[in-house]
């Protein structure tokens, strides 16, 4: 569970990024976070693993206040959260399964990871991530010779070799062609129901936002102006958010495919 | 009104910056300091080529000293150690062990020199002090250094180490400015600590491009080993101003076609290694 | 069904991971990094025993006393630091202009015999194969001569001297210049040299005009590079016997410790014109860019 309590966030060149925000989410959820570029989509996110410290107000991430945690507390709590990123955030030259093993290192000591010494477990639970996401033929391929979506979910095997409760995904398929990003989506779906891992995701496009998530948050200017379910999303409430009707941009409007063909593909069976 | 409207284009003609005077005088004065070179070199006296010497040095290579060039017969037993081949290993040897130890040597002095780790203050300290060791010729650095550790391959082993430290360290801050931080931030939200970063996120990236500096130094080297030799630290560089001194023609043949055949194939190994690392 | 089960050798000693995932099986490449890891070490021992240490204690002691004498003139040759500097003065200091005069020289000629040739070796300019493939295979011959070999060599025919020096470092230059020239010309833009042939220009004019001045920055940057390797080279060709500061050098430690104040002098003087030699180079690449 995550729980905002009048969390401000202010950079130290005095901009504000978020004013005053009081936001809970539950355990298992699929929350979206839309809005215009600068609202604080990305501010919000990072503030919940402490990428980005908050400069007022509690944030408490499964009971503890990770605005108070630091060093390696902090470290075990972020353990327990994945982060995906629009740019994937691979070592390129190494492997996929090294790639995916960097997720474990947090539960291990130093010189463990240093030497690069993971116990077989650890292997078989990357190997098993990277089954999930359907790419298991991949994991002794370097990992820049995969495609952008291949790439990403090596990322999101990554991810869920730190047996996370919670992933954030700061615009994970904003990289990613039209047929690639609903197999993604449809990946983080499968995820958030069967594992029961909350997943709170930036969205780009607005209608993929609203198809895929069960709760939608909207930002402008750093504060919260909308925070409901996905279907009670009106033409209104965009306006709301983005100040304006929705650009085609921020679509992804309809793609030429067989969904169920692709959700198959999805995962790998 | 008429006056106004005047820019015709024998106007734009007239007007136009003359950059061609700066061009001209920039050439004048190139030529004047290249007849200047010239003439104060006193090349202009020179002499005609030795045509006999030349034809000497032919017959050499023609008819090289195979027992120098194999080190066998009279080159053999005791003596193994001044024939070529005993030799051209020494300066592998030289090249190999010096760039080795150099390129361990040097990690600590890339990483101090790279912005985006150190910050850039004190990164400068490092340039400095990289380029004060790279800038100090070889083979200065050989003869003095042959009063300390003595005449002979050791002393050609430290040289190469101490000035290699100087040219991969550049490198290797170099390759180090160059990487990505993408990686870095996902480690730091997977929670891992400082030294695992390093670990995970830096040195697998770093690492090829380290190689490859590594491959191309130890090509370099193997030429610099070699010309050590000439001021007594070792090698076969020794042997080839003797040689030439003293007009031994087949000797100085046979060592000529070592040096070829050597730094020829050192070469080859090195560029083929390179491309397979990138 | 025919199973083939090749059992190598290699599959005795080193046999591979096999990882079986929900029914899956994949198989873990071999670790290659291991082997060379040990064939480097392997290679490193083995060179060790080329380099003889028996016989050779190292006189930590003597690196400051000869730093000392290289910058005491009162017991060396120039009797005092007036000496010292007029020793720079009258002898250093010429032979370091004539040196870099040389260095000078030699790229000059080299790069400016380079140009042609550079351009016969370019597939783009030369079309035909049966011209630049020969034109490139003597210049890879050319280039896998050391500098000092070349020297050598020079001075066989030419005898000591800065003639030496001039000539093996021309050959030197044009051996490096011509392929990183080609190489530029090959990566030009074709466009413009291509529009002036159609429109009437012939060959000559075309390269002059379309070519040249996407090549002159570089080719001038060329310049300096292989002018600075030169300076730096130069003075071990001075030791061969080229001339120059080289050969000052040579008879300044030859002569014993009591000359060390000179050497000191000519290290002095050396270090500093690379210096700025290499400070020169880099604000003129800047510029350039």
């Amino acid at each position: 569970m995550i729980k905002f309590i009048n969390v401000d966030k202010v950079y130290p060149n005095g901009f504000q990024a978020l004013k005053n925000v009081n936001l809970e989410i539950y355990d298992g959820e699929f929350v979206a976070i839309i809005g215009l570029s600068g609202a604080g989509k990305s501010t919000l996110l990072r503030t919940i693993n402490k990428m980005h410290p908050i400069t007022r107000g509690e944030l408490y991430v499964n009971d503890v206040d990770i605005s108070k945690v630091k060093g390696k507390e902090l470290r075990l709590l972020r353990r327990n959260i994945g982060m995906i990123f629009q740019s994937f955030n691979l070592v390129k030259r190494s492997s996929v399964i090294n790639n995916v093993l960097a997720g474990r290192v947090a539960y291990h000591s130093t010189i463990t990871s240093l030497l690069g010494t993971f116990p077989v477990e650890d292997k078989m639970i990357a190997l098993e991530a990277l089954d999930k996401v359907g790419i298991l033929e991949k994991a002794f391929v370097r990992a820049d010779q995969l495609s952008g979506g291949q790439q990403q979910r090596v990322a999101l095997a990554r991810a869920l070799s730190q047996k996370p409760h919670i992933i954030l995904a700061d615009e994970p398929v904003a990289s990613l062609d039209p047929i690639t990003t609903i197999s993604v989506m449809n990946d983080f779906k499968r995820i958030n129901k069967e594992m029961g891992i909350t997943i709170v995701a930036n969205m780009h496009h607005v209608d993929l936002a609203l198809k895929y998530a069960t709760r939608i948050i909207g930002i402008r200017e750093g504060k919260i102006v909308f925070d409901g379910p996905a279907d009670s999303v009106t033409e209104e409430v965009l306006i709301s958010i983005y100040g304006r009707s929705i650009k085609e941009s921020e679509k992804l409007g309809h793609v030429d495919f067989d969904e169920e063909e692709l959700e198959g593909k999805g995962s790998g069976k | 009104m008429t006056k106004q409207e005047k820019l015709t284009p024998q106007k734009a003609y007239k007007n136009r910056p003359k950059k061609w005077i700066y061009n001209l005088l920039l050439f004048v004065l190139f030529v004047g300091i290249v007849i200047y070179s010239i003439v104060s070199s006193g090349l202009g006296a020179s002499r005609a080529i030795n045509w006999e010497r030349l034809q000497n040095l032919g017959k050499g290579f023609i008819n090289p000293n195979i027992e120098f060039l194999l080190g066998i017969g009279e080159y053999s037993g005791e003596k193994f150690v001044h024939s070529v081949p005993y030799l051209t290993l020494q300066t592998i040897a030289i090249a190999f062990v010096g760039t080795l130890i150099a390129a361990i040597l040097a990690i600590p002095f890339g990483f101090i020199t790279a912005r985006n780790v150190i910050g850039n203050k004190v990164s400068k300290i490092g340039e400095v002090l990289l380029i004060i060791i790279r800038t100090f010729p070889e083979i200065l650095l050989a003869l003095i250094l042959i009063r300390v550790s003595g005449i002979g391959a050791l002393t050609g082993t430290i040289v190469i180490g101490i000035h290699s430290v100087g040219m991969i360290g550049k490198l290797y801050a170099e390759a180090i400015e160059n990487m990505e931080s993408g990686p870095l931030e996902a480690l730091d939200a997977v929670g891992a600590n400082t030294a695992v970063k390093i670990r995970h996120g830096i040195f697998p990236q770093v690492m090829p491009d380290f190689l490859s500096t590594v491959l191309y130094r130890f090509d370099i080297n193997v030429r610099t080993a070699s010309v050590l030799g000439i001021v007594s630290a070792g090698g076969i560089g020794a042997p080839l101003i003797f040689a030439s001194t003293n007009y031994h023609w087949s000797d100085l043949a046979s060592i000529m076609y070592a040096i070829i055949i050597m730094v020829t194939t050192v070469d080859l190994i090195s560029s083929y290694l390179r491309k397979k690392l990138i | 069904m025919n199973a083939t089960n090749k059992s190598t050798l290699l599959d005795k000693i080193y046999p591979q991971k096999t990882y079986n995932v929900n029914g899956k099986i994949i198989k873990k490449p071999r670790n290659k990094t291991i082997f060379i890891a040990i064939l480097v070490l392997i290679i490193f021992i083995g060179l060790l025993f080329f380099i003889p240490t028996r016989n050779i204690t190292i006189k930590f002691e003597q690196f400051p006393v000869i730093v000392k004498k290289m910058f005491s003139p009162t017991t060396g040759k120039t009797k005092s630091w007036a000496g010292w500097f007029l020793y720079i003065k009258e002898t250093v200091w010429p032979l370091m202009l004539e040196t870099i005069n040389m260095c000078f020289l030699g790229t000059l000629f080299g790069a400016t015999m380079a140009i042609p040739f550079s351009i016969l070796a370019s597939r783009n300019i030369s079309k035909k194969g049966i011209i630049y493939q020969p034109v490139r295979l003597f210049m890879n011959f050319i280039r896998t001569i050391p500098t000092y070999v070349l020297a050598v060599i020079a001075m066989i025919c030419f005898g000591i001297g800065l003639l030496t020096g001039v000539v093996a470092m021309t050959i030197f230059t044009f051996g490096l210049l011509t392929k990183m020239l080609y190489e530029i010309i090959e990566t030009v833009d074709m466009g413009p040299f291509e529009s002036l042939e159609s429109a009437g220009a012939t060959k000559i004019e075309a390269f002059r005009y379309a070519v040249i001045p996407q090549i002159l920055p570089i080719f001038i940057g060329y310049f300096i590079y292989a002018f600075e390797i030169n300076v730096r080279g130069s003075v071990i060709l001075g030791y061969v016997g080229a001339g120059g500061i080289g050969l000052e050098l040579d008879t300044a430690i030859s002569e014993g410790s009591h000359y060390y104040d000179r050497v000191g002098a000519i290290v002095v003087v050396i270090f500093l014109v690379v210096l700025i030699l290499q400070g020169f180079t880099r604000y003129a690449r800047r510029k350039l860019q």
